[in-house]
């Protein structure tokens, strides 16, 4: 048989359209190729287990459900050690410094209490879920997909029968200000999500050639590992694009800047906004482990202290040299509260760790304590005193 | 704890619907058998890979709606579908076609009656789902091999939105067909 006619018979197979001959037909040719033999040929088709171990991961990614988890127990421990240190190192100040009673009362007085597991979840037909109040139990039912929530406040994503017809749906979880949020995507990926900030993701990577996301605000990924589907992160203006690996991104537009950090693995980062002569290192960056990509106008790349990125993820504060003024926008997007940053002293870094699931005082006296600065909290807003321009 | 695969292909696929444990021991128990079908006909690695992925995914996609007697003549009859749809959508190398065997004019096995029964139903769990209208003309066009102005009659349309409906099934058809067999490469 020619080229054109076997064309033409596998098309009719196909397209549907093949008459009972030719059906007949093409089940001989299938027959007379598998007089090839019936055992496992190493020679022609590599090892038996890689294959297999390949083509199931293959199939895994694209029929697992998405999961979306509570942030909150993860780091129960990490708080209970942090309030221990901090209570020591408050203890040792006040026995050498008794102004620091009066400063901290005031505080105390109107204290905010942190954030938690706070999130929205927008169904692709507009619907909305507010993820803390849902109870548990069947929560939605969209394009053959159902969304259900347990106990552990943890929401999954079931693929029942999928409708090829239906075109590829896709949800948004928004944190507000003092949220946050995990997504495990159906490839294995993971996502965390913190405060103010929104993931667009697809329900189902079943019938994409990439595996596409739209971030706002900060989230750090565990991505899966596929080198046939890669992982697209579009924030702002930023387009990243990796095959597997861990990073954190945060686009923040009080930030200034889209800040790109790589923990493991290799990413490349593209400006959109240079879609035409795009110069390399300027305006797409492949970034290297604990390198950070800055994108302004054009990138610019340093390497940064990696833990201090990504330690909110584990529920915790930490700063190595970081400037007061990163520092108070970090605290105002947990504790939903406002900063004046006018009055901000310049040129303040600290250094020190401390978990996010304490109130609002006690991340201020830690910084007090070591800053020489004084917070008043009015109305929600945080006020700053420098206490080394202030006569004593 | 259930040891899966103690149980036959009957409790597995009751079990299926929402078990994907189920469904592993499925994969365990067949992938070998159908890989090896399919590479004896496209001898290539990428291609076997695209089509058992493909044959496991809608597997899985669809198994509300399966009724099987064997699953592993079910699942043999669904890859010897999609390798047709593998080199139907030009992904063969040029060689493929070299290596196209010579069949004798007589059938050499006793089932071809039964297989082309089965090869014809896969066919059309395929073109099932289509959309209703679609799909009614589809079905009068190919199966009941009516012209278009037969079809236009009988379900009150002009002849224009009869070929209308015929095309956008094909292409229907052929985008669901080929929807996981291109890919993208990064570096």
């Amino acid at each position: 048989m020619k080229k054109e006619e076997f064309r033409n018979l596998v098309e009719r197979i196909t397209d549907g359209s093949a008459s009972d001959v030719e059906i007949a037909l093409y089940n001989r040719y299938y027959h007379q190729y598998q007089k090839a033999g019936a055992s496992w040929s190493e020679a022609d088709m590599g090892e038996e287990t890689a294959i297999k171990e390949k083509l199931k991961q293959r199939i895994d990614q694209k029929i697992k459900p998405v999961v979306i988890v509570p942030l909150w127990r993860r780091y129960i421990k990490y708080a209970a050690a942090a309030v221990v240190l901090l209570t020591l190192s408050t203890t040792l100040y006040l026995y050498f410094n008794t102004s620091f009673l009066k400063s901290s009362a005031d505080l105390v007085q109107q204290d905010i209490a942190p954030g938690g597991n706070k999130a929205v979840l927008t169904l692709a037909d507009g619907r909305t879920i507010n993820l803390s109040d849902a109870v548990n139990g069947n929560l939605a039912e969209q394009a053959g997909i159902a969304i259900t929530k347990n106990e552990d406040g943890k929401l999954t994503y079931t693929a029942g029968k999928v409708n090829v017809n239906h075109p590829v749906s896709y949800n948004t979880i928004a944190t507000p200000v003092g949220g946050q949020y995990q997504v495990n995507l159906p490839d294995g990926t993971k996502v965390w999500l913190n405060a103010a900030s929104s993931l667009k993701f697809p329900t189902s990577f079943a019938k994409l050639k990439e595996r596409k996301v739209e971030l706002t605000g900060e989230a750090y990924f565990e991505v899966t590992h596929s080198r046939d589907l890669p992982f697209v992160v579009k924030s702002g203006k930023q387009e990243l694009s990796v095959l597997g690996t861990h990073f954190n991104i945060n686009s923040y537009p009080d930030e200034g800047a889209i800040r790109t950090t790589l923990l493991q693995g290799s990413v490349i980062v593209r400006n959109l906004e240079k879609v035409k002569n795009k110069q390399l290192g300027k305006d797409s960056v492949l970034l290297k482990p604990e390198q950070q990509a800055s994108l302004k106008d054009v990138f610019s790349v340093k390497v940064v202290d990696v833990e201090g990125v990504t330690a909110w993820k584990d529920g915790n504060f930490l700063f190595n040299d970081t400037d007061l003024k990163d520092i108070m926008k970090q605290v105002s997007r947990w504790y939903n509260v406002s900063v004046d940053y006018d009055e901000i002293p310049k040129n303040r870094f600290f250094t020190g760790f401390i978990s996010r699931n304490v109130n609002l005082s006690r991340v201020l006296e830690m910084l007090e304590v070591t800053g020489n600065i004084q917070f008043k909290i009015e109305d929600k807003t945080i006020k700053i005193t420098d206490l080394k321009k202030e006569p004593m | 704890m259930i040891s899966y695969s103690s149980l036959s292909d009957e409790e597995l696929m009751a079990s299926l619907q929402d078990d994907a444990a189920a469904f592993n021991e499925i994969y365990e128990r067949y992938w070998s058998v159908l890989y090896r079908s399919a590479f004896n006909v496209l001898k290539d690695e990428e291609g076997c890979m695209d089509v058992i992925q493909d044959v496991f995914i809608w597997f899985w996609e669809s198994r509300s709606e399966l009724k099987i007697n064997s699953v592993k003549a079910y699942l043999l009859v669904a890859v010897k579908y999609k390798v047709a749809n593998y080199i139907r959508n030009g992904k063969v190398r040029e060689s493929f076609y070299d290596r196209i065997p010579k069949i004798t004019g007589n059938a050499e096995f006793p089932d071809e009656v039964l297989e082309v029964k089965e090869l014809r139903e896969m066919i059309e769990r395929f073109v099932v789902d289509l959309p209703d209208r679609c799909q009614e003309v589809f079905r009068l066009s190919r199966k009941e091999h009516l012209t278009n102005k037969e079809i236009a009659e009988r379900l009150g349309i002009t002849e224009k939105t009869v070929e209308n409906q015929i095309n956008k099934a094909l292409k229907q058809l052929r985008k669901q067909l080929g929807r996981f067999s291109v890919y993208m490469f990064l570096y």
